[in-house]
């Protein structure tokens, strides 16, 4: 059973701020679908060696520099919401302050 | 409706590429069916009207001059809002990207228009691919073109309803767990899921990387074909993209193999299935008889393994992938925060919904400390078990063939409020994803009340040509949805009688 802390718990790992009104119905839908993904325990696994599938082949490429767009900076930037000096800005790491920057 | 949209998309090239039709002609008769149709389907998130026209008078100015023009030249071509666009959108029906404009253009959306395939607009979507009845979209659902009380299915249920409601000849749409494959048997047409890497998934947005691929949406056997063939081969932008080229000579989709053998997995055909469902899989095995096939009862893994092996694998990729979207280089963010990790918290509890929030915890449960073994580990082994399951059906057989879906289309708000019910939606389209080989979804007959039905053949490793000779052979014995669908009263009367509600054939 999944208990409010560690829903928190999980909401601080995945950076997820959630409303009040959407906990308990989440709480309740993740501990339904876990329990069902639990029924994966009936299948003997224990003569399957650990890792991911292996992919049919791989295909390789020369690690060769590609055509660039002309302005690349001007082009990563001009989704960003907030932006400074050619830079993504966003609010201080470790100061509280608001980063100093021009709306994009 | 215009009977140019009636013509399939190989008519539609010849005729353009020949001067006998103009593709300015085939894209006003696109817009104006959209401009009928869709404010009750809701297939498009957004159009490029004018940018459609201007490329069609240019192909048409190409074939005035006598230049060559592509395979799908002038084809009215619909395109899943997660193909990043460059001079559109990819909102992925998320608000978290509702203003985000992509810097470049996926590959297949290049490759179609390099193939003078026209782009008419993006369609709606369960948000990032989430979801099996586009209900999660952000921007409201899209209607069922067959009964507009309906779901048309999801993820890709806009490019779906845009093909059946004959607003566009093709579409492309991407599947995760059955993306293109369910809104397909829902709306009467033919999907592709190819092998995983024989598609380009650069410029994709990512949701599970180890199981999407794009696939394209058509009305036949011929067109998905024509369009897979536009799309398909090596990408040195995509790391998952294998060297071998898939094409397939549209003139081997009239060979079936000697010896042909079908597997049916009679166990998978119990709890949940429709009885409407499992008579037109009876039946559908009494045309693949007819054509020639050897029937073959097969043993495979429960398929319930597969649901909770897919739905933790899924998430647990899309919690990672979806880490991406944090407010700092694009999409949104959340105002008046002024502290770094509540704006990420801020921005991705505001950005997206109710389901993508679901998964995205559900996937950071399964990959956290303590969980990791029990969940995503032994998820990771079962997968194994179940590839190697296939592969060794697969030896005894060339493709297997199961229904697509268990019901028919359901009704909007149906199954919205609880979410493990949708995830079985999926139980016969998913083990495809999870073993990465391709698989199809074909019109097969349809309900008493007039709604489409779909089957599914599953194939061997890298053999999409073979599933879709299947399907062009069962075209040839049966007319889609048509039959059953004349008989039946017209529910919306979107379609109406005549030959597009007559399974377009």
């Amino acid at each position: 059973m999944l208990r409010p802390e560690d829903l928190d718990h999980l909401c601080r790992l995945a950076r997820l701020r959630l409303p009040e009104s959407e906990r308990a119905g989440l709480r309740e839908d993740l501990d339904r679908i876990l329990q069902y993904m639990e029924s994966l325990n009936e299948l003997d696994t224990s003569l399957v060696f650990e890792g991911s599938e292996d992919s049919v082949e791989s295909a390789w490429r020369p690690d060769l520099p590609g055509e660039a767009p002309v302005d690349q900076v001007g082009l990563a930037l001009r989704g960003a919401p907030l932006t400074l000096d050619g830079h993504f800005a966003v609010p201080g790491v470790l100061a509280r302050d608001a980063a100093r920057g021009d709306e994009a | 409706m215009s009977d140019l949209l009636r013509l399939s998309a190989s008519e539609i090239a010849a005729q353009v590429s020949r001067g006998g039709l103009r593709a300015s002609a085939v894209i006003e008769a696109a817009l104006a069916r959209i401009a009928e149709v869709d404010p009750q389907v809701h297939a498009f998130l957004s159009l490029r009207a004018e940018p459609a026209r201007r490329r069609a008078e240019e192909i048409d100015q190409r074939v005035r001059s006598g230049a060559r023009v592509g395979s799908l030249a002038g084809v009215p071509v619909a395109v899943k809002d997660n193909l990043c666009d460059q001079d559109g959108s990819a909102t992925c029906a998320s608000r978290i990207l509702e203003r985000f404009r992509p810097s470049y253009s996926a590959t297949a959306l290049r490759r179609v228009e390099a193939e003078d395939a026209i782009v008419i607009g993006k369609t709606n979507l369960d948000e990032f691919a989430m979801g099996s009845s586009n209900e999660n979209s952000a921007f409201g659902p899209t209607h069922n073109p067959w009964d507009l009380d309906r779901v048309p299915g999801g993820s890709s249920g806009g490019s779906a309803a845009a093909v059946a409601a004959g607003e566009a000849v093709l579409s492309l749409g991407s599947d995760t767990g059955g993306s293109v494959r369910q809104p397909a048997a829902f709306c009467g047409l033919v999907a592709l899921k190819p092998q995983y890497g024989h598609l380009s998934r650069h410029g994709l947005v990512a949701f599970a990387s180890s199981l999407d691929q794009i696939g394209p949406m058509a009305r036949s056997a011929r067109d998905c074909a024509l369009l897979f063939n536009a799309v398909a081969g090596h990408d040195p932008r995509d790391a998952t993209s294998l060297s071998r080229d898939p094409r397939i000579e549209l003139a081997q989709l009239e060979t079936l193999p000697d010896d042909l053998r079908l597997g049916v997995p009679r166990a998978w055909l119990g709890e949940g299935l429709d009885p409407e469902i499992r008579s037109a899989f009876e039946a559908t095995c009494a045309r693949f008889e007819a054509c020639g096939a050897h029937l073959v009862d097969l043993e495979l893994p429960d398929p319930r393994h597969a649901i909770s092996t897919y739905y933790i694998l899924a998430n647990a990729e899309a919690s990672s992938n979806l880490a991406r979207f944090d407010g700092v280089r694009y999409g949104h963010r959340a105002e008046g925060v002024h502290d770094l990790h509540a704006m990420y918290e801020r921005s991705r509890g505001e950005g997206f919904g109710p389901e993508v929030k679901r998964r995205i915890l559900m996937g950071t449960f399964v990959l956290s400390s303590g969980y990791y073994e029990a969940f995503y580990a032994k998820a990771q082994a079962a997968r194994r078990l179940l590839r190697r399951a296939f592969d060794q059906a697969l030896e005894t057989v060339h493709a297997i063939l199961i229904p697509t879906a268990p019901t028919a289309a359901f009704r909007l708000g149906e199954k919205s409020g609880d979410p493990l019910a949708m995830y079985l939606s999926d139980i016969y389209t998913i083990t495809s994803n999870l073993v990465g080989h391709p698989a199809v979804s074909f019109p097969a007959g349809a309900t008493q009340e007039g709604l489409p039905i779909g089957m599914q053949l599953c194939g061997r490793a890298g053999d999409e040509r073979t599933l879709l000779a299947l399907v062009q052979a069962h075209e040839g014995r049966h007319d889609g949805v048509g039959a059953a669908r004349s008989a039946a009263s017209p529910v919306t009367g979107l379609l109406g009688r005549g030959p597009a509600g007559e399974g377009w054939r």
